[in-house]
């Protein structure tokens, strides 16, 4: 019996409007970027993806969880957080938190996105410079922290 | 009349023994007799055929893609001869001409697995897991042991399994195309993705050997040698566990020193820093210089 071939498997995906990418910006990108930057630089490199991906529809959350992950720390900091961490940790436990909250979110993002990571690995697939949106988002997330920073104290 | 015939039979005898070159992948002599066959008998749509195979086989895409484009223009309608044309679009980058190319060839011939391998591959190569994933079981529906969509869903099953080769298609491809060179291929990754870099190490070198003109095999035995190279002991944790090893070293080296600041004279402090910076530059800049020097 012969069978249809269903049809939506022959509609185009790679559409010259549409074709945004073909690989995505490497781990070390968002890992660098992540530490350097924290939870918001990191989103920003995962959001980049997302949209490379054309799933910016599924993904949207991690800016979401990345906004979370910076606003809820700090204003904990500045409602007695840091007499707290000061008096159990030490003074300069702050910027320790900082990058443990960063990498976590590199790592939450890694297992969001290991699938396609993974497929670029296996195919040799070269990842477009993050040099760019790498220095953009650093820059940008510490100087939202900045504000923030200014707003909650 | 006689003179025809006997000028039909010595092209299919070329054309034969051309492409029973071809099969056994002895390309210098079947490009000998295709020269001798072209010279005699130029409009054979199948000499040109194998002649631009021989050049996308040898990594010569420039030649092939004219040869394709030449074979196209006087028969559009040349199964191999769109296939070919879709490989090489998609080794040019030129993407979505080369799914255009599929999806024609998946509308006219809806039971051919190796259409539906090679769009999954396409697909693959642009990170759409999903479809590349429904492709290659639309594929295997249709040739239940196709090797090329048996690669494809093995492939697959390795990006998507974290703990790396337990593939039943990787098994089932190595079962039923021991010889298929992509069964090798298969295995090297899987070998690779579970860690076992040495093995997958020999298997590429012995599948570059019997091709030694593939880029594609050179740069993946470079990178498992590099991989395997002893000055990258130290940075075992990561080869080993990836990301999650590169997260728990920083962590561990971050909150180290800051505990360190209170408790290590400063002499030490200082050396440990040192360390733990000489690690990190190593750990990003060696293996780079690395690929390069092998």
């Amino acid at each position: 019996m012969e069978m249809e071939t269903p049809d939506d498997l022959l509609q185009p995906t790679l559409g010259h409007g549409g074709s945004r990418a073909a690989s995505i910006y490497s781990a070390q990108t968002g890992y660098i970027v992540s530490f350097l930057g924290g939870p918001l630089a990191g989103a920003t490199i995962a959001l980049a993806n997302a949209y490379r991906l054309k799933r910016l529809g599924r993904d949207w959350p991690l800016g979401l969880l990345a906004i979370a992950a910076t606003v809820g720390p700090m204003w904990w900091w500045f409602r007695g957080g840091a007499q707290w961490v000061a008096a159990h940790a030490g003074s300069d436990s702050r910027e320790v938190a900082f990058r443990a909250l960063g990498l976590g979110f590199f790592a939450l993002v890694y297992g969001w996105h290991r699938q396609y990571y993974r497929n670029m690995t296996f195919f040799g697939l070269t990842p477009p410079s993050g040099w760019i949106i790498g220095i953009a988002a650093v820059v940008a997330s510490i100087a939202v922290d900045v504000g923030l920073a200014a707003v909650l104290s | 009349m006689s003179g025809d015939s006997s000028g039909s039979r010595e092209l299919a005898a070329i054309e034969h023994e051309a492409r029973a070159l071809v099969e056994r992948r002895r390309y210098s002599q079947a490009q000998i007799a295709l020269s001798r066959g072209l010279k005699d008998f130029p409009e054979s749509i199948e000499l040109q055929y194998l002649a631009a195979f021989i050049d996308y086989a040898s990594e010569r895409p420039e030649q092939a893609m004219q040869g394709v484009r030449t074979l196209l223009s006087q028969a559009p309608q040349h199964y191999g001869a769109r296939t070919l044309h879709a490989h090489l679009l998609e080794g040019a980058k030129e993407l979505p001409e080369a799914e255009r190319v599929w999806i024609d060839l998946l509308r006219e011939y809806p039971q051919r697995a190796d259409c539906f391998a090679g769009y999954g591959e396409l697909m693959l190569k642009t990170l759409n897991l999903e479809k590349a994933r429904r492709l290659a079981e639309e594929g295997l529906r249709q040739s239940p042991d196709h090797a090329g969509c048996l690669y494809l869903a093995a492939m697959i099953d390795l990006i998507r399994n974290r703990s790396g080769a337990e593939s039943q298609h990787l098994q089932r491809m190595l079962r039923e195309h021991p010889e298929h060179a992509r069964s090798a291929l298969a295995l090297v990754i899987a070998l690779a993705a579970k860690g076992n870099d040495r093995g997958a190490l020999r298997i590429a070198q012995e599948l570059l050997r019997n091709q030694p003109d593939s880029q594609h095999l050179l740069t993946l035995v470079r990178n498992l040698k590099a991989r395997t190279h002893w000055t990258m002991l130290p940075l075992y944790p990561m080869r080993r566990w990836g990301w999650t090893a590169a997260i728990a070293i920083t962590l561990l080296a971050i909150v180290g020193l800051s505990v360190g600041e209170r408790v290590l004279p400063a002499p030490v402090l200082d050396a440990l820093t040192w360390i733990w910076l000489g690690y990190v530059i190593y750990s990003w800049v060696w293996p780079r210089l690395l690929r390069r020097y092998l």
